[in-house]
């Protein structure tokens, strides 16, 4: 009956705490490993505009999150301007507007894209709305003419606006299509073109402008294309192949038949739109990207701590894997050290120390330590008193070797402070105890025990990918506690008591 | 054997191990609260004084530090006495007193001890150095026993003492534990002294187990250590078996002594019990649990109890299964 509560509360703790992590790990898209890298695009957009005097306006688009792109970090400069935000038709817009301008102003807009991390959120396209025709009455019976030839070239609804587009960009275009096009035969041009021609006949469809990502500089590579309601998606195709497909590094700023950049009242003298590639870890954009949609479990998770906290914390994250170290070490193997944790706590003092000098130091320490005790033993003192004298000698043994190895430069020694005196006091007093007791060889047998179980637990818990595992997933400390319960359950032979009890099994066969 | 096969096979023969121990007994039927019985060896003794059962005799107590000026002018009248921590493990800090030399305390390990080396020992165990969780401690002086000449020859200094597992008023399991050299005349097994296993129907023992090992002879005094009759071993059983519902702990260790003029005297008793008495017995613990909980021979008389450890559990028992 107890063995079945233990089973139950261990599944359930395992189930949460591996459900957390999954969520964590395939929904919030928080990487498994703290170095991944991921790639940005820093986009930046310049007008430059000499006013006429008088009232200005200019006003640019805000990017938006576009497929599997995110916007973050996005910033205006335009010290000159007041600036406002206001919804244009599928786009928003971005208001600059000065009452008295004089001479050049400047105002830059930056951001960043990032690609989503973890699963893509699958945007439900909004209800398009029919936009106006503006074409012309002739032009409307040549668009037509157009959409039905095509019609008949085409099989189905992606493949008639692959025609169309070809029609529209092939050299030898028909006589009629040079009408509607004009001198204008830039892919913009033609990318709203075809979206009229489509909606003349009752289609959804719009022009796309933005930037190919993949190359970067200072002048970026624009890029038009049209986009198609068809069968409740938008469907992109590329102004120039036809084809229903856009490179992935393609970025849709913005929709319609207007330019990024309107001027009211001045002239623009320059648009320069620049690409650059930011490298940056996963973690990091993700935690970022959570901030923005104020994800309750990126809000609330201990990256959202102070720097000091958040370092403390990186470490006592990771005390669950020492301890229960210990735990399988003491019930499972039936290895013992000195005390019933202390080997995690002097692991966390290896900590400041690193391994090797780490080991040096304890040794030594502990060592004199023992002398003192075995002298302090003659002057037949106290137990309080006699720890309280042995902590004193370890504060001052600490000094002298701190000092010493800065007079040395060897830095190392310098981090000895940190070591925690109380852990080695007691580990002075029960190795002497041992001592008296059971004798010099049980007593360095368990010391250096303590010392190698110390050494692991600290190579374990100073792995950067644990700490980084149990620091952005403390969820997996409840599967730890689930295997605890059960270790604290299983009543099978330790692996020392199978050589202890060998004699037994030996007799009868 | 590999490692699968060998644990298969102690399962086998019943073999208890400290994770089986401490879940499925100790945990079961010890509850928490009843452990200061047999951890402070003083309220055991008043225990089991008000159980009629046999003890050595107290002599004096000291709880404050103040007290410890009085031991000399307490405790000058005995020849001799031995000195503990009410609430010490695994028999640390136990002196025991035999006689004087001159001005000074004679130990039984015939070290000189002065009565200041006493007291500042006394003054250790008051502050807890002994004691298992290194709380405040109080110090029992009490008679010294003069054990029987019968393990002269499988002794070397100290006191011998029997071990006898009860568990839920059943005497389960036996063993002499016979001081050596290496132990400092200690009958503590960690410390190196030997265990003889025992036969409960005859109360004599069996073969001996020292840091483990199986020995045949007393390492210092190359006597044969099994075939020993152990004298008043019924009383002994009648002690063991009457300690659970004394201290309403379901598995206890009774440590027994014998006196020459005294008989078996219940030394003290502990909740945690080790498991080196197995390889003594060359016999499973965990086997001879379940057939008490299988018998259901808790519910038994005493008398009828102890007659069905020594009908289950002794040697002639064993070959018949």
């Amino acid at each position: 009956m107890r063995n079945l509560h233990v089973y139950i509360l261990a599944a359930v703790l395992t189930a949460v705490g591996l459900g957390l992590f999954a969520y964590k790990v395939l929904v919030v898209g928080l990487p498994l490993q703290a170095r991944v890298v991921s790639t940005a695009w820093e986009v930046e957009s310049e007008v430059r505009v000499t006013a006429n005097g008088g009232p200005l306006k200019v006003s640019l688009y805000v990017p938006e999150a576009s497929r599997d792109l995110n916007v973050l970090n996005e910033r205006v400069a335009a010290p000159d301007f007041g600036i406002t935000i206001a919804p244009e038709g599928p786009n928003r817009r971005l208001n600059l507007t000065v009452r008295d301008a004089k001479g050049v102003l400047v105002a830059r807009q930056r951001f960043l894209l990032q690609r989503s991390t973890g699963r893509p959120a699958e945007q439900k396209p909004a209800p398009p709305v029919a936009q106006p025709v503006t074409l012309s009455a002739t032009a409307q019976t040549i668009a037509r003419n157009i959409y039905a030839s095509a019609h008949a070239k085409s099989s189905d609804e992606v493949s008639q606006v692959s025609v169309i587009l070809r029609d529209l960009t092939s050299p030898d275009r028909p006589e009629n299509v040079r009408f509607l096009l004009g001198d204008n035969r830039s892919q913009a041009k033609i990318a709203s073109l075809a979206a009229q021609i489509l909606r003349v006949n009752g289609q959804i469809a719009r022009a796309v402008h933005g930037v190919d990502l993949a190359k970067t500089g200072l002048k970026a590579d624009e890029k038009d294309w049209l986009e198609v309601y068809i069968k409740d998606h938008w469907q992109w195709f590329s102004v120039a192949t036809g084809q229903p497909r856009i490179p992935r590094t393609w970025y849709a700023w913005w929709r319609g038949d207007e330019p990024l950049v309107k001027v009211d009242g001045g002239k623009l003298d320059r648009r320069r739109i620049s690409v650059t590639r930011v490298d940056q870890s996963v973690l990091r954009q993700t935690l970022a990207l959570g901030k923005i949609k104020n994800l309750f479990l990126t809000t609330y998770s201990l990256y959202s701590l102070p720097a000091p906290q958040r370092e403390g914390f990186r470490i006592i994250m990771t005390l669950p894997i020492g301890i229960f170290m210990l735990v399988v070490l003491r019930n499972v193997i039936g290895l013992r050290g000195v005390g019933t944790f202390m080997p995690v706590l002097i692991a966390l003092a290896f900590r400041d120390t690193h391994l090797v000098w780490g080991v040096v130091l304890f040794s030594v320490v502990l060592a004199a330590g023992l002398l003192v005790r075995l002298y302090f033993d003659h002057l037949k003192l106290l137990l309080v008193a006699r720890l309280g004298a042995i902590v004193m000698f370890v504060i001052l043994l600490m000094g002298v070797l701190t000092v010493l190895s800065d007079k040395l430069n060897f830095t190392p020694g310098l981090s000895i402070a940190l070591f925690p005196l109380v852990i080695l006091t007691m580990t002075i007093e029960r190795v002497s105890v041992l001592w008296d007791e059971s004798g010099p060889a049980v007593a360095i047998r368990q010391a250096v025990m303590s010392l190698v179980i110390a050494a692991v637990c600290y190579l374990v818990i100073s792995a950067q990918p644990v700490q980084h595992i149990f620091f952005s997933f403390p969820e997996l400390i409840l599967v730890l506690m689930a295997l605890t319960l059960l270790i604290g359950r299983y009543t099978g032979y330790r692996l020392s008591e199978l050589v202890r009890f060998r004699v037994l099994a030996e007799r009868q066969t | 054997m590999n490692l699968l096969g060998l644990s298969h096979r102690l399962h086998e023969i019943g073999v208890l191990g400290m994770n089986g121990r401490n879940a499925d007994y100790i945990s079961q039927v010890n509850a928490r609260r009843f452990y200061p019985l047999v951890d402070d060896k003083l309220l055991t003794k008043q225990l089991a004084n008000k159980a009629g059962l046999a003890t050595p005799e107290l002599y004096a107590t000291f709880n404050y530090s103040a007290e410890i000026k009085r031991a000399r002018e307490l405790l000058d009248k005995y020849e001799n006495f031995v000195v503990k921590p009410a609430n010490g493990s695994r028999g640390n800090g136990i002196l025991v007193i035999k006689g004087r030399l001159g001005d000074n305390l004679r130990l039984a390990s015939r070290r000189m001890m002065s009565w200041y080396d006493l007291r500042f020992h006394m003054q250790n165990m008051l502050s807890g150095i002994y004691s298992l969780g290194g709380q405040d401690d109080h110090v029992i002086v009490e008679y010294c026993v003069e054990f029987d000449r019968v393990f002269d020859s499988v002794t070397f200094l100290g006191v011998p003492d029997i071990r006898l597992i009860a568990y839920k008023g059943v005497p389960v399991m036996g063993m002499l534990r016979l001081p050596t050299s290496e132990s400092e005349g200690k009958a503590n097994l960690h410390q190196g002294a030997i265990g003889a296993g025992i036969d409960l129907a005859t109360g004599r023992t069996l073969t001996a187990v020292s840091r483990n090992k199986v020995v045949r002879q007393h390492p210092d005094t190359l006597a044969d250590v099994t075939g020993v009759q152990i004298p008043w071993f019924d009383r002994m059983l009648d002690i063991a078996a009457g300690c659970n519902e004394m201290t309403n702990l379901g598995y206890v260790g009774v440590d027994l002594v014998l006196d020459r003029s005294k008989g078996p005297l219940m030394l003290e008793l502990n909740a945690r019990p080790g498991l080196n008495i197995q390889i003594a017995n060359r016999a499973g613990l965990g086997a001879r649990l379940e057939a008490v909980d299988g018998a259901n021979a808790a519910s038994l008389p005493r008398a009828e109890r102890i007659a069905f450890a020594k009908e289950k559990f002794g040697v002639g028992a064993a070959a018949e299964s």
